[in-house]
């Protein structure tokens, strides 16, 4: 018999984290790709770091931070009468944060590519900075944000120990595929760990084979 | 309709430091004239808010810039048009597509359709902009920048990449969109040829700083010496006026200053026109006596004021003067001495060839 719950938690996790992170990332990888602050080096650092700290680390932080002593957890209980830790929403939000450079670096450097002469062009024609961003840069960085979509939903989906962390592993709300595999291979399980990983590694596949399809049949800038 | 555009701007660029300040007309078109690396699309960038200077006043009707009163206006709120080098046309967009995007964010309504046709964009309405070729890219992107309505308007090397031919076929849509919508022109180029043929007044450039500023007589004369730092050919240019045309031998006789050139050619312009005539320095031979029986049409009487040697190149400058203007010839050493050439002798120019680009 399979279980179908991971599957659907999994999916809707990863569903929610990547349309929130194009709400947060968007103008975060806008303004990295415009400003000539002295901090975009400082904010660029903070986006990588989830590329380099193991899950151990940042899990362990969050794991304070979500504590119902601390600040932000007795805040978050105090508006919805529940824990952040161990909650979906938990989940969703560690994976937001350790998500965030697959979302922005794909982006800031498809707006960078788009190239400050087109801006400028944009700019002579009277388009403020915000119309720009709707009209040119958005358009032109299509493909950007289909690659940061696909990469941010994809790292969602495989991800383990961060959401172990913060989440545990409670059926239905943070028991997602990754750790109920981990949970059948304790268990010696290996007919429903075998089932879960070949789908997951089938889906997996099927949507990064449909990106690089999309991508050489549209390619950018013919119109 | 506007005021004059006054500038008085210092930004430093690198090695050299633009320091502009001179009011520019609000009628016609100002060309900035001067050699790669003086800073000619760099005042334009100031002008249009793209570059900050590091101090100054740019004003035209409103203020602009004001590094005082900390006013600094930004490129989308100035009322201008921006013609860059390659035309920057939205690569995402169709032709018909870029001109509506001015179109709709212009102040005031501007007939598409006319403009359309004015510039013959009508078979490419629906192309997109990497198909077009270059000549017609600056058609589109000419288009697109008079549909924003501005108030005035800067063309960065619109021509620059095209062949001659080419660029003999745009420049008339320049003159006519300058007289026609009347917007006052800011042109920046180092080609001679587009100085003649589109200028009311040049500003002569050179290391960031203003050389010289005038009508395009007052400069012409100082031309060819302006000419000698850029790679284009050193030459000597003259206003002349259309005398008499000669149809049998498609030959037009031009007067300068009461020397008869005999120009190849066909004008369609009347008689007493004026035109500009443009002699190379190597097109030019010298000698001591008028001889006779020769291919050559054009041989002016001259004396000579100045020799330069170089005695790194077997080249030599010989600058003449007739009436009152002057004419440089090069020639090589070699034949400076056995002519025995000295400043005050009266020579010969033979002009083997004349090229005119007509102003209107």
């Amino acid at each position: 018999m399979v279980e179908f719950g991971p599957l659907i938690l999994t999916l809707k996790l990863s569903l929610v984290v990547t349309v929130l992170l194009l709400f947060i990332g968007t103008p975060l990888a806008w303004w990295l790709s415009c400003t000539r602050s002295k901090l975009k080096s400082f904010i660029e650092a903070l986006t990588a770091l989830p590329l380099v700290l193991p899950p151990t680390v940042l899990g362990f932080y969050l794991l304070i931070l979500f504590n119902p002593t601390s600040p932000i957890g007795s805040f978050w209980i105090n508006i919805t009468g529940e824990s952040l830790s161990f909650s979906f929403f938990g989940i969703v939000l560690a994976s937001v944060i350790y998500s965030l450079p697959f979302m922005v670096q794909p982006l800031q450097s498809a707006f960078e590519n788009v190239g400050f002469e087109i801006r400028e062009a944009a700019a002579s024609l009277r388009a403020s900075p915000l119309d720009v961003f709707i009209k040119i840069v958005a358009p032109l960085s299509k493909r950007g944000f289909l690659t940061a979509s696909i990469l941010t939903f994809a790292h969602t989906l495989g991800e383990f120990g961060i959401i172990l962390m913060v989440g545990g592993n409670i059926p239905g709300r943070t028991k997602v595929m990754s750790i109920a595999i981990y949970e059948h291979v304790e268990t010696l399980d290996y007919n429903q760990a075998h089932i879960l990983s070949g789908m997951l590694l089938v889906f997996s596949f099927c949507v990064l084979f449909l990106i690089y399809t999309f991508n050489r049949r549209h390619p950018l800038n013919v119109g | 309709m506007s005021d004059k555009l006054k500038i008085n701007i210092l930004k430093k660029l690198g090695r050299i430091t633009l320091n502009v300040n001179q009011s520019l007309p609000s009628k016609g078109i100002t060309v900035i004239f001067g050699p790669s690396g003086s800073g000619k699309t760099s005042i334009l960038k100031l002008l249009s808010g793209f570059m900050r200077p590091d101090s100054g006043i740019i004003q035209m009707n409103e203020l602009w810039y004001d590094s005082k009163n900390k006013v600094n206006v930004p490129a989308y709120k100035r009322p201008i048009g921006y013609m860059f080098q390659d035309g920057r046309l939205f690569p995402h967009l169709n032709v018909l597509q870029n001109l509506e995007f001015a179109k709709k964010r212009a102040p005031k309504a501007m007939p598409l359709d006319e403009i359309i046709s004015i510039f013959e964009l009508e078979s490419l309405l629906s192309e997109y902009p990497s198909v077009l070729s270059g000549g017609e890219t600056r058609r589109v992107a000419l288009a697109r920048t008079v549909l924003s309505a501005p108030e005035i308007l800067f063309l960065d090397e619109p021509l620059i990449g095209l062949d001659r031919a080419r660029k003999r076929s745009i420049i008339p849509f320049i003159e006519n969109l300058v007289k026609k919508f009347d917007i006052p022109c800011i042109y920046v180029t180092h080609d001679i040829e587009e100085v003649c043929r589109l200028a009311d007044h040049v500003m002569l450039l050179s290391s960031g700083r203003v050389k010289d500023f005038g009508s395009l007589d007052e400069i012409l004369p100082q031309l060819d010496v302006a000419t000698l730092d850029t790679d284009t050919k050193l030459s000597s240019l003259f206003s002349g006026m259309i005398i008499s045309q000669d149809k049998e031998f498609s030959m037009i006789n031009v007067d300068i200053g009461g020397a008869i050139i005999k120009v190849p050619g066909v004008s369609r312009r009347y008689s007493g026109k004026k035109i500009f005539i443009r002699i190379n320095a190597d097109d030019i031979s010298i000698a001591l006596v008028p001889p006779k029986k020769i291919s050559i049409q054009n041989c002016i009487e001259a004396m000579i004021v100045g020799i330069s040697v170089d005695v790194q190149s077997p080249y030599a400058l010989v600058k003449a003067r007739f009436s009152d203007l002057e004419i440089t010839a090069r020639i090589t050493r070699a034949g400076v001495k056995s002519l025995k050439l000295t400043e005050g002798k009266t020579i010969y120019m033979l002009i083997k060839s004349v090229s005119f680009d007509s102003h209107l």
